[in-house]
């Protein structure tokens, strides 16, 4: 991924980038969101990466870290008890998570003027696992990290301007 | 209500969450279909009687938009009533849908109040 990034002179910034995620999570999956008590300095445990790009006026992406166990709980969560007349086999915990980026990216980029936002395409979510402390640094020190139920979510937006 | 609804959408946790709260909401007591991308959607309307269409829009080999206007453009399956339920931050695209002869869109994230509205208000109107 490209990992260049810029200020954001747009209406989307950090702040509304936790508002979303905030709503987001409790919308579909009633996990609350919270500042962490104390900041974390290495990757979690098990940690995984997921992204969504957009492209078009603006190209950037939403990108989010969370622990396996995150993945798990939210899966869990978005589907409830299971019913009895229910035939479907259970998802991979990523599946939720990348279901939660999609929603996520629509809604920050909703917040984009409507003229801009008619010329942006969003891509599909993707997963991969997340290592390496180098990667982690430069991730995290420009990002923000939240305690959701307990497990520390890290999310980041990136944007910047395409030049016809 | 013996309706049969086809569920398009790449995310098999969405697919679970709306097949439940349709059945839950005791919509209908026909079969509820569900694939994971347009092209699949488009051919299991060509194989089986299908009297509702929900659908998201990104997803992978054909997404939702090209699969509602090919069928909304094929005179076998034009009738079938089509609900959009995407992220899509747009709305003028997803109105350029409604304009084209989708029934309605459902943004997520959705409640499950909102889905059952809105599955029961088309199915009351297209097959009451």
């Amino acid at each position: 991924m490209d990992n260049c990034s810029m200020p954001l002179s747009l209406p989307l910034d950090d702040a509304m980038l936790a508002r979303s995620l905030a709503d987001v999570l409790e919308a579909v999956a009633f996990v609350s969101l919270m500042p962490l008590d104390s900041d974390i300095h290495t990757p979690p445990a098990e940690a995984e990466m997921y992204w969504i790009e957009f492209s078009g006026a603006y190209r950037g992406a939403v990108e989010l870290v969370v622990p396996r166990q995150f993945s798990q709980m939210l899966t869990d969560n978005l589907l409830g008890p299971a019913g009895e007349n229910d035939d479907s086999p259970l998802p991979d915990p990523g599946d939720g998570m990348k279901e939660l980026l999609n929603v996520l990216c629509g809604k920050v980029l909703q917040e984009l003027p409507s003229d801009l936002v008619s010329r942006i395409e969003m891509g599909l979510p993707q997963r991969r696992i997340y290592s390496g402390e180098a990667q982690w640094q430069e991730f995290h020190a420009t990002a923000e990290t939240f305690d959701a139920d307990g497990h520390p979510i890290t999310v980041r937006m990136r944007l910047e301007p395409v030049i016809a | 209500m013996n309706c049969n609804i086809l569920i398009v959408d790449d995310s098999a946790t969405t697919r679970a969450v709306i097949k439940r709260t349709i059945r839950l909401a005791g919509l209908t007591d026909g079969q509820i279909y569900e694939v994971d991308s347009g092209r699949a959607g488009l051919e299991m309307l060509g194989c089986v009687r299908i009297d509702l269409v929900l659908a998201d829009l990104h997803m992978p080999l054909m997404n939702g938009e090209e699969m509602a206007r090919q069928a909304l453009a094929n005179p076998t399956t034009s009738d079938i009533p089509i609900i959009v339920i995407s992220a899509e931050p747009n709305i003028a695209r997803l109105q350029q849908l409604v304009d084209a002869g989708v029934k309605g869109f459902l943004r997520k994230p959705f409640t499950p109040e909102q889905l059952r509205d809105c599955v029961g208000r088309t199915l009351e109107v297209c097959h009451g």
